[in-house]
């Protein structure tokens, strides 16, 4: 008999405004330990919250993202327990009147289309952290206060997604949403995107879903998938051989990599909710939400069909390329530029100057921006940049250890990559040297010409002079030649080789090896 | 100045009304300070140089703010409450904080975590609560005007009883930035004062807007001085007759009768109306006021700037050995009362019914506004009680609050002024509601009773 799991999720995401959500301190991560904090935010004796406008705007950007209706009204509420890193002894979320209800995720598993339902999206504040163990040697338990107060935006799944890989597109897609509009740095390591998940399993045959258990404590996809993969595991073996799941919370442990029930005194079975008294409701006017909606960035999808559509990419290129938002303006507009490049006589790209300098979700949609009249064979560059973009930006990135859009803002903004493209397009250069000149650009302020000439790169053409290389190279290895001419046809590939040293790489290499394949069969 | 800080030392062995004193030099300065700048001719506040004693709930920079609680017997607040901010803008010299009920929980004062203050008219008797401390220090010439906090009562009921005026204005009118939050729903900031005029200067100077607190209303303050002396002629005043039943003693009841006689030969019509759920109004005022404040003294928890009780290894252990040797027993039966009342299972028929019974209240006072301008009746079923009558009777203890609830449940605006007793004896409150933002008239009837009476306590011997 077989079995099928019932998955949902409540994700937690840490939204980017300038201060907290309920008082002035900033909302930023690292740094000492209890140095973004102020009275509110640790609950001080007769200290009162005021809602950070901002955070509601970002969380209603969320909402339209996934189709969510937005409440006319809505209001916070008091979720009541002790811990130590929750300095009120509550947390100030909503319960009864979230921000929005409802809406949907689209995900592709694998070529099939998949719908994951919403249940609902809400504002919380989040909580402090507690660091155990030996604290400089005191063995006390120490608090860190600083992400006490940062915005969070929950949202809440129906149990609709019915396996792992299901699972991990659908994380993997939200994510992308949630960074692609600005709302949160996405970053995982920082805690910045955190689940919850509650899985069940039942039998095919069996309508209604099994008892769930919910996993707490993840932090990452991996820990996502492995958590799943161990309680479906768990779950499944229990209903074959006749037991019952419990409805109980689990802990994922990262380092034992596996799940563990929480101690009971950990798991607050009542919360007291009941209406914050200190913020009143919040009306939601439908003026506030249309200025949201206009003012709302392309979502991933989108510019995934338009890399598709527009510029003929593979859907591979066009995920890849989409995996950031940084990534894909990048790549858009060097392909916009060099397009520009390329039409003789065409206007100069009107682009805007500095991209990178404009916060994710406040970017004007390259799409926006129109194809030069006259461009042709538009697939086949935006592959070229499309490949480029993926492995040698993709791996300087990686080596230095910065980003995308640092690399696009400080070094090579997409216009001056586009440049070195056309370099190499129209000769001047060899792929070899455009990957030099890229390299020596990310680190040098000059003229991608000069650069070209500074490092020696000016690509051979000319027929004689290589001919002159060529005909050097045949009377230097006479015995290659002998073993070539014998039928030893691999051969060739070494000879080139021998020309390209012998020219430092400057040479054409397409000129180049018409004229051996000449002169090799003369004679 | 200096005669407020002699009185002081010489009557606060028996008041006790203060939990802390500013030192003399200080004040002192402060006060030739003001003195210079008046004979200068400097622009000065309202209230400029009035010695004023702050409730101990409301937080003052630097200065021990203690809810008198054990709990926070060491905590001094890093930032004065929007209240004391404008105060001291307004020119008032802060001479010290009141004695108050454990984090304003009570009515007679006893439930002070140091010492119980005491009525200065009546050393055996109790000054009231929450604010006794504020209501004794005033009536007992220890300051001229002192803030209070008012949930319930706790600024009226102690003004009655102690024979000073004392305010609760409408919800939202005085910032509770800064006000050790009991019930947040109910709490506001008030003044006690000798006269009406006193009262209505300092609400004037401490109302209005505050961007640190979401629930304050965006009304502009009116200048209540330049209209209190515009008498009660034509206004109309409403007698619940709810209000004039069982549990009314006799002599409040003649005293308060009489008051109204005194406002309606002065020009005012009376009329008799009914608040018909008035009776349901202090089981629905426990069960919210209790339900909020268990969440809102869930933070003093040992962890931060709190007292937390030593030797134990375990975090819940010292959450409970923190809060049982923290708190006195009347807080702790609330939060017990109070988680209760939200707790899953009971939230319905708890929380949720009062806040049914709340509105029905608001229902019955925005109905009673439509035809009449100020509600009036007593401020308590009684006067003054002795020390220890009811102290270990909370039922007694809480239908001292019997009248005084009202105004909180409906967000409306309420005065006790000193009325005559008739007998010579201890004082009698008589209470005044309004609705929301109507201090003006609430402050205009309260003078033209106070001129009409002709009343003047001073102070008592000690």
């Amino acid at each position: 008999m077989g079995y099928i799991p019932a998955i949902g999720f409540e994700v937690h995401a840490q939204l980017s405004t300038r201060s907290k959500i309920f008082c002035d301190s900033a909302n930023e991560s690292g740094g000492e330990p209890n140095t973004r904090v102020c009275s509110v935010c640790l609950g001080m004796p007769g200290v009162l919250p005021v809602l950070n406008r901002e955070a509601v705007r970002l969380g209603m950007r969320v909402a339209l993202a996934l189709g969510a209706s937005i409440a006319e009204r809505t209001g916070f509420a008091r979720k009541n327990y002790f811990y130590p890193d929750l300095p009120k002894g509550y947390q100030i979320t909503q319960h009864e009147h979230p921000l929005a209800r409802g809406g949907y995720l689209d995900i592709d598993v694998e070529g099939t289309a998949r719908r994951v339902g919403i249940r609902q999206i809400h504002l919380e504040e989040d909580a402090g952290k507690s660091l155990h163990g030996p604290a400089g040697g005191t063995g006390a338990s120490l608090v860190d206060m600083n992400r006490c107060g940062v915005p969070l935006v929950e949202i809440v799944t129906l149990p609709d997604i019915q396996s792992v890989d299901e699972a991990d597109a659908f994380l993997t897609e939200l994510r992308r949403i949630l960074v692609f509009i600005g709302v949160t740095s996405g970053d995982m390591h920082e805690g910045s995107l955190r689940f919850d998940t509650n899985v069940s399993v039942r039998s095919l045959e069996a309508e209604p879903l099994g008892t769930a258990t919910e996993i707490k404590n993840l932090n990452s996809f991996r820990a996502v998938r492995k958590a799943l993969e161990h309680e479906i595991a768990r779950q499944t073996a229990l209903l074959r051989s006749g037991g019952e799941v419990r409805h109980e919370t689990l802990l994922w442990d990262d380092v034992a990599r596996r799940v563990a029930p929480m101690r009971s005194k950990e798991v607050a079975s009542d919360y007291r909710y009941f209406p914050e008294p200190d913020l009143g409701d919040i009306a939601i006017e439908s003026e506030w939400i249309e200025e949201v909606r206009g003012a709302m960035p392309e979502l991933p999808a989108a510019v995934r069909a338009r890399l598709v559509d527009r510029y003929g990419l593979p859907a591979y290129d066009a995920a890849v390329l989409t995996s950031d938002p940084d990534t894909a303006l990048y790549f858009e507009l060097t392909v916009l530029e060099l397009l520009h490049l390329l039409v003789p006589g065409a206007a100069t790209a009107a682009l805007p100057s500095e991209p990178f300098d404009v916060a994710v979700g406040d970017r004007q949609s390259p799409g926006e921006a129109r194809l030069p009249e006259g461009a042709e064979d538009v697939s086949d560059t935006a592959r070229k940049v499309s490949s480029w973009v993926m492995t040698v930006v993709g791996g300087y990135v990686n080596a230095k250890g910065i980003d995308v859009a640092t690399l696009g803002r400080e070094r090579v903004p997409p216009a001056r990559l586009a440049a070195i493209l056309m370099e190499e397009r129209r000769g001047a250069i060899s792929e070899s040297g455009a990957k030099k000149v890229f390299e020596a650009a990310a680190e040098s302020e000059e003229e991608i010409g000069f650069l070209i000439e500074r490092l020696n790169l000016t690509q051979v053409s000319g027929e004689e002079d290589i001919e002159s290389v060529v005909r050097e190279v045949i009377a230097g290895f006479p015995e290659e030649v002998a073993r070539y001419r014998a039928g030893e046809r691999k051969l060739f590939g070494y000879l080139m080789g021998q020309i390209m040293r012998a020219t430092h790489d400057r040479a054409n290499p397409r000129v180049a090896s018409e004229i051996l394949g000449r002169l090799l069969r003369m004679d | 100045m200096s005669s407020v800080l002699d009185r002081i030392e010489a009557v606060e062995p028996k008041t006790r009304a203060l939990l802390y004193v500013h030192d003399r030099g200080e004040l002192l300065d402060e006060a030739s300070a003001i003195d210079a700048a008046r004979s200068s001719g400097d622009p000065l506040g309202p209230i400029a140089g009035v010695p004023v004693v702050i409730k101990d709930n409301i937080a003052t920079k630097g200065i021990p703010t203690t809810a008198a609680s054990r709990i926070l017997s060491r905590f001094a607040p890093p930032y004065d409450a929007t209240a004391v901010e404008r105060l001291r803008a307004a020119g008032g010299v802060i001479v010290g904080k009141a004695n108050m009920d454990e984090f304003a929980m009570g009515s007679s004062n006893e439930n002070s975590a140091f010492v119980a203050a005491r009525n200065p008219w009546d050393l055996a008797r109790v000054p009231g609560g929450s604010s006794g401390g504020s209501a004794a220090a005033v009536a007992a010439g220890e300051a001229v005007l002192s803030l209070g906090s008012d949930t319930g009562g706790s600024v009226r009921q102690p003004s009655g009883f102690c024979g000073v005026v004392g305010v609760k204005p409408t919800y939202g009118r005085v910032s509770r930035y800064g006000l050790i939050a009991f019930a947040s729903s109910l709490d506001q900031i008030g003044p006690v004062s000798r006269d009406v005029e006193g009262a209505a200067a300092l609400l004037g100077a401490v109302a209005g807007e505050d961007p640190r607190d979401s629930t304050t209303g965006v009304e502009p303050v009116p200048d209540y001085l330049s209209e209190l002396e515009g008498g009660c002629s034509g206004f109309t005043l409403g007698v619940p007759e709810e209000y004039f039943s069982e549990g009314l003693s006799p002599d409040v009841e003649s005293a308060v009768r009489g008051a109204i006689d005194v406002l309606a030969a002065a020009g005012a019509n009376v009329r008799s109306i009914s608040l018909p759920h008035a009776e349901h109004g202090i089981s629905a005022y426990y069960v919210v006021a209790d339900a909020e404040a268990s969440s809102n003294l869930a933070r003093y928890d040992g962890i931060k700037y709190d007292q937390r009780a030593c030797g134990h290894r375990d975090l819940f252990d010292t959450y409970c050995a923190t809060r049982s040797e923290g708190f006195g027993r009347e807080v702790k039966r609330r939060i017990m009362l109070g988680t209760y009342a939200l707790s899953a299972g009971y939230r319905d028929e708890w929380y949720l019914k009062a806040q049914k019974v709340r509105a029905l209240i608001a229902a019955d006072f925005a109905r009673a506004f439509d035809e009449v301008d100020a509600v009036v009746g007593p401020t308590s079923p009684t006067r003054a009680f002795e020390v220890g009558a009811r102290i270990d009777d909370p039922i007694q203890m809480y239908l001292a609050d019997v009248y005084t609830t009202h105004a909180n449940l409906a967000g409306i605006a309420a005065i006790s002024v000193p009325c005559d007793p008739g007998d010579g004896g201890l004082p009698v409150g008589f209470q005044i509601m309004v609705d929301k933002f109507q201090e003006s008239a609430m402050f205009r009837i309260a003078r033209a009773y106070e001129r009409a009476a002709g009343l003047g306590r001073g102070v008592p011997e000690l």
